[in-house]
């Protein structure tokens, strides 16, 4: 049989590569997908499933979807601000490359330091905390707030969800060219009538696409949040990782329908992501 | 019209003190260990402490080879895809961008079963064989990173032509690989590095379930245990990733016009 | 008063003067390019006509309403980017429709309209189409329709052929101009491109460094070039540096030979004044003439299809091009033969010698214009 040089070139080249995510990525992956249908012995059940349906397991995801959708929706907000802010020639070059680079490096600051940061800011003797008390005599704890909830979560999950924002949407915002702004003008349009008939339309798949982004990189977090609460705040990923340490009742395979659950949600998201990116892409080269 | 920068002050304004008061916050706290006064002995703590650099140095360990094995896979996978099996393309795109579908935790909680003591094979049974697991993992975990930056540096160097201009001058497709592609896409390489060790460094889902001494680890165990010396590690931390950050914008920024 | 008029235009960008004292009046319907290279400050006119940035100094009035201090939304003015800069969000009859929607106009008036619109640049199938499934000169089309639908009482064209191929370029510049002299709009068009000045305005406005080199008629500006500028930047152009026989006579001398201008030259007596002659304008002969008459060896020949171009050297080792067309074209001197060159005195052209400052008072008492 004649083989081309080409086909043995790729067989060279993707060989490897596709061996390897085959064997860390796509088999383990779909073998603990697979064992959320079957119990103990390798019999096929429903049963994993149904044990989702525990209050506790909703509880569950029905905390991490909310901590991800909320910190999700409030950093695609702030982070679309401030690349508007960032539009265009207002802002110094200096400046805006100093934005850009702290988005880098605060989008990479999550897990266990980040939520040091965070105690030592707004925990019970954190500085903010401290300040607010000593010099304004407003007593944050007293008011309702707690780091170690929900809210403070989403506080902390903002630290890197709303740079991961800037840098996501930044390429779309710079997409909106100066001349669409000028040729709006020349047809009579305000300002604001710009932004609401063409700006908004024209970001909005990239903003959505990029929220969903947001709330997959959220839903799956771990390290952020159990430095900061241990298991006191109830999430898919904590509620996981005690089942795997062992920490709690073992069993696997509901662990598996766990994992299935989340593949499922975050799965969800990106598959909505990349149609709206594809979506986007057509109109906008 | 300049009318418009007021706003942008404020939306910029806001942001860097949300993003800086954290640091500010655990700054002062990490210099509070000595009663009344400001010191640095938290941080005498922890670099004095066997086990941070113990831990640090096996993550870095852990990086340098992470970013060697991805980039042994992952370069020569675009290349050949771009030049000789465009239609894989797609395809390949799909899986590169798998590990940010599939959290962290549901990968490495395959891993346990796949290669856990009692499967066909029981990597994690030996150091070397969790070690390697480790890697592997991390490997998959900065794959969507690790090919962006490799696939935009091939096609800033617009690879079929150079292909095909060695192979008129009768190289063969190992020194075209070694010779013309790699110094062409080592500004890419570079960053897609940084990125991946950015990544590795403070890893804790991971390293803690396959209970390997990484630095992630190491920092969430000193968390629950101190009260201090987090504080000043945590500084460390944000330090090494920005210094990583903005040795990605160095290189990035001085990319030569090849 | 001029349905246009542009007085003293003047723009600096820090440091650096963009556009120098620039005016312009410009009649109801008349078609008027700028024509400069890159950074010579014409696109700086047209968006300072149209309110995209503020003049340092100058006013714009359009109808007699003066307009320098109103915003862009409010001058009623229509406009083709180079981009073509159609909304990415909405359809072709989105597009047109944009600017009827904002003022406000009325359902039914304005599907007339876009309709109406659409048969003006032919379109009337894309209709429905995004911009980017329409190609370059299609949505160079849709922009024009989108700028002419508010009824603007100007149209500014901001080098809207320029990303455009070759051929298209041709055929949608005659389309621009045929549906400009339909409408009886004003225009004023940016170019870089002599021909396309040259084919389609009324007056050409040259420019350079920010100056007004010379308005004229397509002809004036090609015929009798000004300065050195436009002699060279409107087609090719020969300029010979001659020396001033006698005052206020035609005669002037190059090196050894003795020259006979158009008009009269002002000037001292041996002053060095600068004449232009284009390449056309040339004849060939075998022996030395009675008069315009200069001696040269043949460098070169190019064979360009209507035209051969010979590059010589005059006596005194400055180069000239010779352009021969017709019978004469199949028959040219080889490289190294001597030959004289030929002209009538018409063609040979009279530039300004001074620089910028001077060429504002040109037309003035100190010109140099004859009687």
């Amino acid at each position: 049989m004649l083989v081309s040089r080409a086909g043995v070139l790729t067989a060279m080249g993707v060989g490897p590569f596709a061996l390897f995510a085959l064997l860390f990525l796509l088999l383990p992956t779909s073998n603990l997908l697979i064992g959320a249908f079957q119990d103990g012995d390798g019999t096929p059940t429903w049963a994993n499933i149904a044990g989702l349906l525990t209050p506790s397991v909703i509880a569950a995801f029905r905390v991490s979807i909310i901590v991800s959708a909320v910190s999700a929706v409030l950093g695609a907000a702030a982070g679309l601000a401030v690349a508007l802010a960032l539009r265009g020639d207002a802002i110094p070059q200096v400046i805006r490359q100093a934005v850009l680079t702290v988005s880098g490096v605060a989008s990479n600051f999550a897990g266990v330091p980040l939520a040091f940061a965070f105690l030592a800011t707004l925990g019970r003797t954190g500085l903010v905390t401290v300040i607010l008390k000593s010099w304004f005599g407003v007593d944050l704890y007293a008011s309702g707030f707690n780091l170690l909830s929900i809210v403070g979560l989403v506080f902390t999950y903002l630290y890197f969800q709303m740079p991961l924002m800037v840098l996501v949407i930044m390429p779309a915002v710079e997409g909106v060219k100066r001349d669409w702004a000028e040729a709006a003008a020349m047809l009579g349009a305000s300002p604001a009538q710009f932004m609401l008939r063409i700006v908004a339309p024209v970001l909005a798949p990239s903003v959505i696409g990029a929220a969903l982004l947001l709330f997959a990189n959220a839903f799956g977090a771990v390290a952020t949040a159990y430095a900061l609460t241990g298991s006191s705040v109830n999430l898919v990923t904590i509620l996981l990782f005690a089942q795997i340490r062992g920490d709690v009742l073992h069993d696997p395979n509901l662990g598996y329908a766990l994992a299935l659950g989340m593949v499922v949600v975050t799965g969800l998201c990106n598959v909505a992501y990349l149609r709206l990116r594809a979506f986007s892409d057509r109109r906008l080269r | 019209m300049k009318g418009g920068t007021l706003w942008r002050r404020i939306v910029l304004g806001v942001m860097g003190l949300y993003l800086f008061v954290p640091l500010l916050g655990v700054a002062e706290f990490s210099l509070r260990m000595r009663r009344g006064v400001y010191s640095f002995d938290a941080f005498a703590a922890v670099f004095a402490d066997g086990r941070f650099r113990e831990t640090f140095l096996y993550s870095s360990a852990l990086a340098v080879v992470t970013v060697v094995i991805g980039m042994v896979l992952i370069v020569p996978a675009a290349y050949a895809v771009r030049l000789y099996a465009p239609r894989l393309r797609a395809m390949v795109e799909f899986v590169t961008l798998l590990p940010l579908v599939v959290p962290a935790i549901v990968i490495v909680f395959g891993y346990m079963r796949l290669f856990g003591s009692q499967s066909w094979l029981p990597l994690t049974d030996t150091e070397i064989g969790s070690d390697a697991l480790l890697a592997f993992g991390y490997v998959i975990l900065a794959l969507p990173y690790l090919y962006r930056s490799v696939d935009a540096g091939l096609t800033s160097m617009d690879v079929r032509n150079l292909t095909e201009a060695a192979e008129s001058l009768g190289a063969r497709p190992w020194t075209i690989m070694l010779r013309v592609v790699l110094p062409n896409i080592r500004t890419a390489l570079l960053s897609g590095a940084f990125l991946t060790a950015a990544i590795v460094l403070g890893e804790f889902t991971f390293a803690s379930l396959l209970n390997r001494p990484g630095f992630g680890p190491y920092m969430q165990l000193l968390g629950a245990n101190r009260a201090y010396e987090p504080a000043a590690l945590s500084l460390v931390a944000f330090a090494l990733t920005w210094g990583l950050m903005v040795l990605i914008g160095a290189f990035s920024g001085r990319r030569t016009g090849a | 008063m001029s349905f246009l008029t542009v007085h003293g235009l003047r723009k600096a960008f820090g440091p650096v003067v963009a556009v120098q004292d620039f005016s312009l009046e410009a009649e109801r319907g008349e078609f008027i390019s700028l024509l400069g290279p890159s950074g010579c400050g014409k696109t700086t006119v047209l968006r300072m006509i149209a309110g995209f940035e503020r003049p340092t100094a100058g006013r714009v009035v359009i109808d007699g309403e003066d307009v320098t201090d109103l915003p862009t939304r409010a001058r009623r003015i229509g406009m083709v980017f180079q981009s073509y800069a159609l909304f990415p969000n909405l359809t072709v009859e989105g597009n047109i429709a944009f600017g009827l929607k904002v003022a406000g106009i009325g359902r039914e008036a304005i599907a007339t309209r876009v309709k109406e619109m659409l048969g003006l640049i032919g379109l009337q199938q894309l209709g429905g189409r995004y911009p980017m499934e329409l190609s370059g000169g299609q949505q160079q089309r849709v922009a024009l329709a989108r700028a002419v639908a508010i009824r603007p009482r100007i149209l500014l064209l901001d080098e809207p052929l320029s990303a455009l191929d070759a051929k298209i370029r041709v055929s949608l510049r005659e389309e621009v101009r045929g549906i400009q002299r339909e409408l009886g709009i004003t225009a004023i068009f940016v170019t870089h491109d002599q021909e396309e000045a040259l084919a389609l305005s009324h007056r050409v406005v040259v420019m350079s460094e920010g100056w007004v080199e010379q308005t004229g008629t397509p002809a004036e500006v090609y015929r009798t070039p000004r300065t050195p500028f436009v002699a060279t930047f409107v087609g090719t152009a020969n300029v010979l540096p001659c020396r001033i026989e006698a005052a206020a006579g035609k005669v002037v001398r190059y090196g050894a030979a003795r020259l006979t201008a158009g008009q009269a030259v002002t000037g001292a007596v041996g002053e060095i004044v600068q004449f232009a002659v284009r390449p056309e304008a040339i004849g060939l002969q075998r022996f030395e003439g009675a008069s315009n008459s200069l001696a040269a060896v043949v460098q070169d020949t190019r064979f360009l299809g209507p035209v051969v171009r010979l590059r010589v050297m005059l006596e005194g080792g400055l180069p000239a091009v010779v352009d021969v067309h017709g019978e004469g074209a199949r028959d040219v001197p080889a490289a190294g033969a001597a030959v004289h060159l030929w002209f009538r005195p018409e063609s040979l052209q009279v530039l300004d010698r001074h620089g910028h400052g001077a060429r504002a008072a040109g037309s003035g008492p100190g010109g140099s214009s004859g009687p």
